[in-house]
């Protein structure tokens, strides 16, 4: 009898081959990573240079003044890298959308998939049990999310060493940032993964099932306007505070989940 | 009769309100196999995955390979069961080997490569292993499925209608895999609609709508239904001779187009209905025997049923 690990892998494996075969699939979450980038690169580089209107003289270079108790290493930058690094901060949590979106479309494609081919029944007619038959379902998408993440930073991090301040590419490994990026990224990813699990056992449609998931963006759509709005950002105890909470929701999930991916329910209720 | 290798006892799954299954007892030895004839929704795909391993009986027992199914033996049974279901739904972007492959890994095949390429080469797709599934006709969808059926070298093999939709040649094809199956010593239960493929293929018919309403050989369940017609033809004024006929035991005889239609008792009986009317004089020209056929068998079951 294979190893648990071994049949999760070879389904996941699977999963990632049938994503290779499908540029529907990768281009647009590329294309999202490009997407939600440029409205911070806009603002940061090209909209100073347009409107020849430094940061240091919005209002973003006071918020970031205040900022500095709280974060002392802005104090080795510039006005206008303090001013960039405040609103690169701002950012990131936008960029959280990524793995978001990028996990909604590729989970509710796995299993929405399944259902459309009719290969659920032979697949449950093999020893996968099936919380492995989630695990696997989730493995793919969540590290092409992961990937997708990861490319985000990158590219910010290639973008503020190409134009920004100098030192300002140092802010983007704060722990704030990282807090953001290896923390609350791999728990939000989880929350629209399960969501767009359960929600794809009730729909037909893997565009419903992101439609459906896509709420989950509302509330990180929200925190993005709020701080940009409030000009404040939310420190790394609020964000851990935050991540506390997605770990319970995801728990709550998951044992949805479970439910949800039954033998015989999927046999039985999933349509 | 070989010793069953699949045996059920008063298996019921009730869904809701609503029984599936009813009280259905069976059995399937090796080197057998057994079609399950019945109306849509008679119970017939329920029944497979009841077998399959896949849905729990309300009540009643399986037992597969001398494993009784309960909770924390489906993986065992599983492992001994290779199901064909009804839509062979393959992962079309994929090959038909990485399709196999992956079905060989879950269910911990030692030498994946290597069954792989010989349940392909079993049923013909040697040659398409590296194609995409969905460029596959759908005959050959169906061997590929039939082949993910086999990769883990299953004792039974259950095939839910594994010929519908297909054309003459890929339906020929798929029986003559099925026999096969059987020659390899594997039992193989077939659900279809097919009566014809039903008489061709399988030892034993096992006739269900909800609960079993036959269970016997083609020819048992043709007989079962009284005997055929006999068309006795002599010379002369046929209606002379009815008479005779029912004295000699005929069931009911009576006269079409100047000949001699008898309702016969079973087949046997023939020779002793023309020899009472050689006996009393007539003299016979023609006898042709009607058979029953297994369709009459099945219809009378279900409409008795309904």
């Amino acid at each position: 009898m294979p190893s648990r690990w071994a049949r999760i892998r070879a389904l996941a494996r699977k999963d990632a081959d049938e994503v290779r075969q499908q540029p529907g699939l990768i281009i647009p979450a590329i294309g999202m990573v490009v997407g939600l980038s440029l409205p911070a690169l806009f603002l940061l580089v090209v909209a100073p240079r347009l409107l020849d209107e430094p940061l240091a003289d919005s209002d973003f270079a006071g918020a970031a003044a205040a900022l500095m108790a709280e974060v002392p290493a802005l104090d080795r930058l510039t006005l206008e890298g303090q001013a960039q690094a405040f609103v690169l901060q701002q950012f990131l949590m936008f960029s959280l959308l990524v793995p978001v979106m990028g996990s909604l479309s590729l989970a509710s494609q796995a299993i929405v998939g399944e259902k459309q081919a009719k290969s659920l029944e032979p697949l449950l007619t093999t020893p996968i049990a099936v919380p492995e038959l989630l695990v696997a379902k989730v493995l793919t998408p969540f590290v092409l999310a992961m990937l997708l993440l990861a490319a985000t930073h990158l590219l910010y991090v290639a973008a503020m060493l190409a134009w920004g301040e100098p030192g300002v590419w140092r802010t983007l490994f704060w722990p704030r940032t990282l807090v953001l990026f290896l923390l609350l990224g791999p728990l939000v990813s989880m929350t629209a993964l399960l969501t767009a699990a359960i929600v794809s056992s009730r729909v037909n449609d893997a565009r419903t099932a992101q439609q459906i998931g896509g709420v989950l963006a509302l509330p990180l759509t929200a925190l993005f306007v709020a701080q940009l709005a409030g000009q404040f950002l939310l420190g790394v105890s609020a964000l851990l505070m935050t991540a506390g909470m997605l770990v319970v929701i995801n728990l709550v999930l998951l044992w949805v989940g479970v439910r949800v991916f039954q033998r015989e329910t999927i046999l039985v209720r999933w349509r | 009769m070989s010793t069953a290798v699949v045996e059920t006892s008063g298996l019921t799954r009730v869904f809701g309100t609503r029984a599936a299954v009813d009280d259905v007892s069976l059995s399937l030895g090796a080197g057998e196999v057994l079609a399950l004839l019945g109306p849509n929704g008679a119970g017939k795909t329920t029944t497979l995955r009841m077998l399959a391993g896949l849905l729990m009986p309300t009540r009643g027992s399986i037992v597969v390979a001398g494993t009784s199914l309960a909770s924390e033996t489906m993986d065992a049974v599983r492992a001994r069961v290779g199901l064909l279901t009804e839509v062979p739904g393959l992962w079309e972007r994929l090959t038909v080997r990485a399709n196999l492959h992956t079905y060989a890994t879950l269910h911990g095949v030692q030498d994946p490569a290597g069954r792989v390429a010989e349940v392909l080469s079993a049923v013909g797709l040697a040659g398409r292993a590296d194609e995409r599934a969905g460029a596959l006709s759908k005959g050959l969808k169906q061997r590929a499925a039939i082949a993910r059926a086999l990769v883990h070298d299953p004792a039974v093999v259950l095939l839910d209608e594994p010929t519908a939709g297909l054309d003459p040649a890929s339906a020929r094809d798929v029986r003559d895999l099925v026999r096969e199956l059987r020659s390899e010593g594997r039992a193989v239960l077939v659900s279809t609609h097919n009566l014809t493929e039903a008489e061709e293929l399988a030892d034993r018919i096992a006739v269900m709508n909800t609960r079993l309403l036959a269970f016997d050989t083609p020819r048992a369940l043709r007989e079962r239904r009284g005997g055929g017609l006999v068309m006795i033809e002599v010379e002369g004024d046929a209606s002379r001779w009815a008479a005779v006929l029912r004295e000699a035991g005929a069931a009911a005889a009576r006269i079409e187009d100047a000949r001699l239609i008898v309702q016969t008792a079973p087949a046997a009986k023939v020779p002793d209905l023309v020899a009472a009317l050689v006996t009393a004089g007539a003299r016979v020209r023609q006898v042709v025997q009607h058979e029953p056929s297994l369709e009459d068998a099945y219809l009378d079951l279900v409409r008795n049923d309904a």
